[in-house]
Parts: structure tokens; C-alpha cells; sequence
């Protein structure tokens, strides 16, 4: 486990988004930090909020309250002026990689915008730096003067790494940066980003649903469930022994490529509730199979569990004492 | 492997289905073959463009003419070819003998049809029996797929369901009639890993209460090792190997298939590295003359740039490889 400082640290993180149905809870109330030099893996359903944690981090959506402190100044109160030089620092790449490039846009262009919209090289050093940029994600030079539509699906979220490369930020957002590609691919771009981090210095937060691909690629993982984390922990704590109901059904779920290894899964009973209208106390205790009277009645805290492993589950303190 | 010898549902030989594009024919499936025996999961496995979903559109001749066409080929199901059958028949055949579930299954609901009609068309399109009785029947399949209060379900419109209960729905839809195969392109991809988990289960408690034989389309290799009897992989129109799910991930022979079984992060394993499979698939104009995974391939030599490798049967025909220099060792058992 690394042990750095935090250089992001969120606190009691809400957004809540109108809809004619009453206000949609994505994200209600989640703490966390990064570490300097980590990845951490954020996974959940669809709905569990994770791309909007995202999104408020990047500012591209405002928060409805609480707090983030990129390298220790809140990120919420930023004045336009100093947006900049933050955005220069966090960078996202998104996940359909057909969607966030501009089609009318050559690669060269995409990769540059940045550079010369921070001022980081003088225009007759464009060129060169967009080639070297190009050549850090595995394209070739000459791929600088054609256009998104030429490349695949693959070789575009390279162009989307270039382009968050190129600003030389210290954390990237990466919000299912592999979902959308096959999976020999997947594994082209995933071994990209770990070799990015390490020659770069960068720190991720990793968005994703496959719990395989964020085990492969994270330090430390959150686990959310509608609007809120319920477990994170060290990776190989997580999965060695995950203490919460909806960590161990998620694991359990996930498919294993071994015919011999078809354990009994824990299926879940239904689907999950809508965040318009989440239940009250704990919101899994609808699903749950370990659910009694208390977590119908209050939230759960969150509690360390040794080792900066926390859970917030009422069944587990029930057990604890025993 | 002769239909007389196995209990063969379905046997295609052969096939050929091309599309005619401004840049030239797709050869999307470019002469495949293989059978399913009565009762058995038949995994079909590969990535975007391999062939896979035109191969099942083919089998339900479902394919858009013009721009594709079956240019040559048998399918034999039952023992009678689809590929004779009028269009007439095959409307018989569909969604009675042989259903198909999608990807999406919004997109295969109809928006404005309430469910239980929906369901209860496809009975009384198929079977003699009146409105009543096949409301009954629909309410009946509900049950079975484990939708809660199916009574009321009947009413709802498919976006008022999650999607996990509107892929129950299409799976009810498609046993309504007792349909032999039953085709699943896709069916948990787009779904949350929990409800994808609830569908697997669902599926497998359908193929041993009908009997029913499936042809499961997907990219998700942990999916097909938990389902499928036996694999097909397909890689750029053409099959590179079959053989029964366990050799298929204990015992691989083609590089391509164990690049992929390579190329996935495991939950049950931990590596440094994952070994990606270099390069992409070759589109059609630039498909090799040779082997078309050879630019891509860590075993390729000369000769498997100009001549295309035959899929060879071998133990005892129950397994067969597409590949000149293919692995006898299994690659992965390492």
C-alpha cells in the first residue's frame, strides 16, 4: 500500500439533480481521499453514482454541498480566474471515445488545443510536442493530421490519453475508460495507463462497473451503492474479504472465465431502488439478507474495520461483540 | 461429428454471408460450420465484427437484403434446410421453433405495446388457442421468469421496467411458444453485473426446465465459461477454433484464443501485466491473403501470410484448429 499524502480529499459529497419526479440523489453524501500516486478504483451499478462523483470532481457539474480539496484547497469555491490553472491539474478521459473527440478536428489539433489554451509551448513547438505526445500513447507522428473517424475504438481513447497527457496533470479522472473497447484492446489501453502512471507521476481516479478491470488497476477501491460508498479498502482486502452485503453479492456476481471455478453466486433479489426516492436508514436493506430493524431505521455509519478497511453496515457491528 | 451420429438441432455448413458496401464486399461470415446437439449451450465468441451476430442473424434469415446476403451455405435445423424455406415459413418458424433474445431489449419492445400483449401475440400468432387462454399463458411465463406481481406487469410498458426485467420479458416472450433454440445475442452485456447474474441463473433454470438448446453470443468470457457446453471463437468472419468448454479455457490451441484468455483481467488471478493482443483487427480491404489474425499473431511465420490455414479437426474430431503453427501445449497452462 502506498503512503502518500492525499492530494484529493472529498468530504460529505452531495449532488442532487431536479427532475419532475423530485430530486434524483446521485450522489448523497461520500467521503473519500486519493493518495499521491494511486489509483482508486470507484465501482457500482449503473445509477450508484460514480460518473457524477466524477463530474462534480472535474467541475463540469456543480455540487449541491460538500467539500473537495485538490492538494488542499477546496476545488468548490475556485474563482473563474483560477479555473485554469485547476484544470490544468485534473484531467478526465471519458468513456466513449467516439463521443469526446471532435470529428471536425484534426488528431493534432485535439492534442494541441490544450497546449496552446495553457500556454504550455510556443506555436512553432506545437508540432513536436503533439508528435511526442502521440508517440507516449503509441501512435505514430504521422497520425497528427487525420481525423478522429479514421482510427478505432482503441486508438481513440489513446487520442482522448494523449489529450489529457498534454496538459502534464497531476490526477486524471478516468470515467470507464475501457468499457467501450474489445477486449484485447481493453488489455492494450489498461497496460497504457499503468505505464503512463508510473513515467508521468499520475494519480487516477478510476471509474468503472468491471470489478475485474478496476481489481487489475487499482490500489485501494469504493464501493458504492445508491448515492453513497459503502465499503473501501485495499484491493486485496476487498476482495479477499469483503465485509459488506453488496461488496460480497457484486463479487460474487462477477463472471469467472473457468468452467471448473462456477461457485454458487449471492443473487440479489431484484433491481435496485430509485435514487428519487432511496429507502430510508441503510439504502441496501431492501436487498439485503442480513437486514434486521435498525438498518431500516437509521444510515449506517462508516467504521474502520483494521487496516483502513471501512464499512458502513449495521450487521457487522451486530456481530462484532459476539 | 455426422448429423446421423449426434443428436444435431442444428447443423450449418458452410456459410457465407457477405455484405455489398461502397468500399467493396464485407465477407462478415466467410464459410463457417459447425453443429448443436439437441440440449447443449453452443458459446459463439469473438469481438466487435467478428462475425458473431451476423452468423445468428443468418440463422434466423433475418438478414437485410439488399445490402447482405446468404451467398452460399446450408442450415439445417431439424434436419430441413431454413435457407430453402419461404419467407412465409421462416415467419412460422421464428419465434416458434427458434426465438432470439437481443442486446438491448428495449430496442426488440415494442414502446407502445403493453407487455402482456406483447406476449401474448407471439402465442396466438403460433399456437390455436383464444385471447384468454393466452393471457393466461403470458401471465403463467411471467411467473416463471420471476417477475414480481405478473398480473400487473402485464399492464406496464416495457420503459416502465428495469433493464432486467424487460430481458425476463424477452425471455418469456421467447419460450412463450416452446421454441427448440433459442439464440441470445448478447443478453447480459448491457445489464449491471447483479441483474446479469439473475439473468445467467434465469437462463440456466429455462434450459433445463424446456429443454431448450442455446446459441449464446458474446464477448464476455467468464459468461460462456459458466454457461456454454461447447465454444466456437471466430475471429474476422471465419471460425479459428471449437471445442468443448474446457479445453476451450484449459486447453486453447489457436493464438487468438489464448490471446483473449490472456488479454482479460481475472478476478481469480493476479498478474503485473496483462498480455494485450498488439494491433487491431485488419478491416476488410486490408485483410490479409493468409491467415487474418498472422498481423497480430506472436507465432505467425511465412507461410501464414499467404496461405489461409484450414480448420483441422483433431482428438477424435471433437476439436478443431484453424492455425499453421497452432500451440499444443494449451499456451495458457503454462
Amino acid at each position: 500500500m502506498k503512503e502518500g499524502a492525499a492530494i484529493l480529499e472529498v468530504k460529505d459529497l452531495v449532488k442532487h439533480f431536479p427532475s419532475p419526479a423530485g430530486s434524483v440523489k446521485a450522489v448523497d453524501g461520500i467521503s473519500f481521499g486519493i493518495l499521491e500516486g494511486e489509483t482508486l478504483g470507484m465501482v457500482g451499478e449503473s445509477g450508484c453514482g460514480k460518473s457524477t462523483t466524477g463530474k462534480v470532481l472535474i467541475r463540469l457539474e456543480d455540487p449541491t454541498s460538500g467539500s473537495a480539496r485538490f492538494e488542499g484547497k477546496d476545488i468548490f469555491t475556485i474563482q473563474k480566474s483560477d479555473m485554469k490553472a485547476f484544470r490544468r491539474k485534473v484531467q478526465i478521459v471519458f468513456q466513449d471515445p467516439f463521443a469526446s473527440l471532435d470529428p471536425r478536428m484534426t488528431v493534432g489539433e485535439i492534442i494541441g488545443e490544450p497546449l496552446l489554451v495553457h500556454n504550455l509551448v510556443a506555436r512553432n513547438q506545437m508540432k513536436p510536442r503533439v508528435q511526442e505526445l502521440l508517440k507516449m500513447v503509441g501512435l505514430d507522428a504521422s497520425h497528427a493530421d487525420r481525423y478522429p473517424h479514421e482510427f478505432s475504438g482503441g486508438q481513440r481513447q489513446r487520442i482522448g490519453i494523449a489529450r489529457a497527457l498534454a496538459v502534464e496533470p497531476r490526477l486524471i479522472i478516468c470515467d470507464e475508460p475501457v468499457s467501450a473497447l474489445d477486449v484485447s484492446i481493453q488489455a492494450q489501453i489498461i497496460n497504457l495507463l499503468k505505464d503512463l502512471q508510473r513515467s508521468c507521476g499520475l494519480t487516477y481516479l478510476f471509474i468503472a462497473h468491471d470489478l475485474s478491470v478496476v481489481k487489475h488497476i487499482s490500489d485501494r477501491i469504493c464501493v458504492m451503492y445508491l448515492g453513497k460508498i459503502v465499503e473501501t479498502a485495499d484491493k486485496r482486502a476487498l476482495f479477499a474479504k469483503p465485509l459488506h452485503p453488496y461488496t460480497q453479492a457484486l463479487l460474487s456476481a462477477i463472471p469467472v472465465p473457468d468452467p471448473d471455478r462456477q461457485e454458487e453466486r449471492i443473487l440479489l433479489e431484484g433491481d435496485a431502488p430509485s435514487p428519487v426516492s432511496p429507502p430510508a436508514g441503510c439504502r441496501f436493506h431492501t436487498r439485503c439478507a442480513y437486514a434486521f430493524d435498525l438498518c431500516k431505521r437509521e444510515e449506517p455509519p462508516m467504521l474502520e474495520y483494521g487496516d483502513r478497511h471501512f464499512c458502513a453496515c449495521h450487521a457487522l457491528n451486530k456481530k462484532k461483540p459476539e | 461429428m455426422e448429423g446421423i451420429v449426434a443428436d444435431n438441432l442444428l447443423e450449418v455448413k458452410d456459410l457465407k454471408t457477405y455484405f455489398r458496401t461502397e468500399e467493396g464486399v464485407v465477407k462478415a461470415v466467410d464459410g463457417i460450420s459447425f453443429n448443436l446437439e439437441r440440449g447443449k449451450t453452443l458459446g459463439i465468441v469473438g469481438e466487435s465484427g467478428c462475425g458473431k451476430s451476423v452468423t445468428s442473424l443468418s440463422i434466423m434469415r433475418l438478414i437485410p437484403n439488399p445490402p447482405g446476403k446468404i451467398v452460399s451455405g446450408s442450415i439445417v435445423f431439424e434436419g430441413k434446410d431454413l435457407l430453402a424455406k419461404t419467407e412465409k415459413q421462416m415467419r412460422g418458424i421464428r419465434g416458434n421453433d427458434i426465438s432470439m433474445i437481443f442486446q438491448e431489449p428495449m430496442t426488440s419492445l415494442n414502446p407502445i405495446m403493453k407487455v402482456g400483449s406483447q406476449i401474448s401475440e407471439a402465442i396466438l400468432l403460433h399456437q390455436k388457442i383464444g385471447a384468454a387462454e393466452a393471457r393466461k399463458k403470458a401471465i403463467e411465463m411471467l411467473v416463471r421468469v420471476g417477475i414480481p406481481m405478473p398480473e400487473k406487469r402485464m399492464d406496464s410498458y416495457p420503459h416502465q421496467l428495469s433493464g432486467g426485467m424487460r430481458q425476463r420479458v424477452m425471455i418469456a416472450m421467447a419460450l412463450s411458444c416452446n421454441s427448440k433454440l433459442l439464440i441470445a445475442d448478447e443478453p447480459t452485456t448491457a445489464l449491471d453485473v447483479t441483474i446479469q447474474a439473475q439473468i445467467i441463473d434465469l437462463m440456466k433454470k429455462m434450459r433445463s426446465e424446456f429443454g431448450a438448446s442455446i446459441i449464446l453470443i458474446t464477448h464476455d468470457l467468464g459468461v460462456v465459461a459458466g454457461l456454454a457446453d461447447d465454444v466456437v471463437v471466430m475471429y474476422a468472419g471465419k471460425i479459428v477454433e471449437k471445442a468443448d468448454v474446457r479445453n476451450i479455457f484449459k486447453d486453447a490451441r489457436h493464438p487468438y484464443t489464448i490471446g483473449l484468455l490472456q488479454s482479460i483481467p481475472r478476478i481469480d488471478q493476479e498478474v503485473e501485466r496483462l498480455q494485450a493482443i498488439e494491433g487491431v483487427v485488419p478491416n476488410q480491404q486490408e485483410m490479409p491473403s493468409g491467415c487474418a489474425f498472422c498481423p497480430r499473431c506472436v507465432r505467425a511465420t511465412e507461410r501464414c501470410k499467404t496461405e489461409a490455414p484450414p480448420l483441422v479437426p483433431f482428438a477424435a474430431e471433437k476439436r478443431a484448429v484453424a492455425c499453421w503453427n497452432a500451440s499444443t501445449d494449451g499456451g495458457i497452462a503454462k
